[in-house]
């Protein structure tokens, strides 16, 4: 797969297809650094700190575009708000292969939810949602 | 296991009419489906023994 535009991004929030509504997305595996560092026998032997990986961090940052109707995305959304739920983001809408894993946090949690936001003449969204916590996978089948 | 009757266009993989397991929705939260709308929880009905 060679590099691409972002045109057909498939985001599934909670098992709710809500790909036509989104605007950006940011999809982040992560893990968080805990310090090691300790002292040593030699004065030369230290120059930096050291780390190692603790518990994941991952994250996923959402933008919507707005839609009151029932089942779409403010209905499903905030529903949510408190919750754990799975978030899965393909890079394309091609079949889930190697080139177009389903990146995947399962145990996400929504801690917040902007239904209005904007200024005067602007396209109604949604205020960039975050799940935040649970662990990445990133099945190709 | 339970078994639900999915009633939106937007459920992955599915289309309205269509019947969803708790096995298929693991890892979701199933209250916030039904709340928003998305499935509605399937009854069964008991037939009579004659």
């Amino acid at each position: 797969m060679a590099i691409f535009v972002n045109k057909d991004v498939q985001v599934t929030v909670n098992s709710v297809d809500l790909t036509s509504y989104v605007t950006n997305v940011e999809f982040v595996q992560a893990v968080d650094s805990v310090e090691s560092t300790a002292m040593t026998t030699s004065a030369t032997g230290i120059n930096g700190h050291t780390f190692v990986g603790g518990l994941q961090n991952n994250s996923c940052t959402i933008s919507f575009n707005q839609d009151f109707a029932a089942t779409k995305v403010h209905a499903t959304l905030t529903a949510l708000v408190g919750t754990q739920t799975t978030v899965i983001v393909k890079p394309t809408g091609a079949i889930v292969g190697a080139t177009n894993p389903n990146f995947t946090i399962t145990g996400a949690f929504m801690g917040e939810y902007r239904p209005v936001t904007g200024a005067v003449g602007d396209l109604a969204t949604v205020g960039a949602i975050s799940f935040t916590g649970g662990l990445y996978t990133a099945p190709i089948v | 296991m339970a078994t639900y009757k999915v009633i939106s266009e937007l459920v992955s993989g599915k289309s309205p009419g269509d019947t969803i397991t708790d096995e298929e929705l693991e890892g979701v939260s199933v209250e916030a489906l039904i709340a928003a709308g998305h499935i509605t929880k399937t009854t069964i009905k008991k037939v009579e023994a004659e």
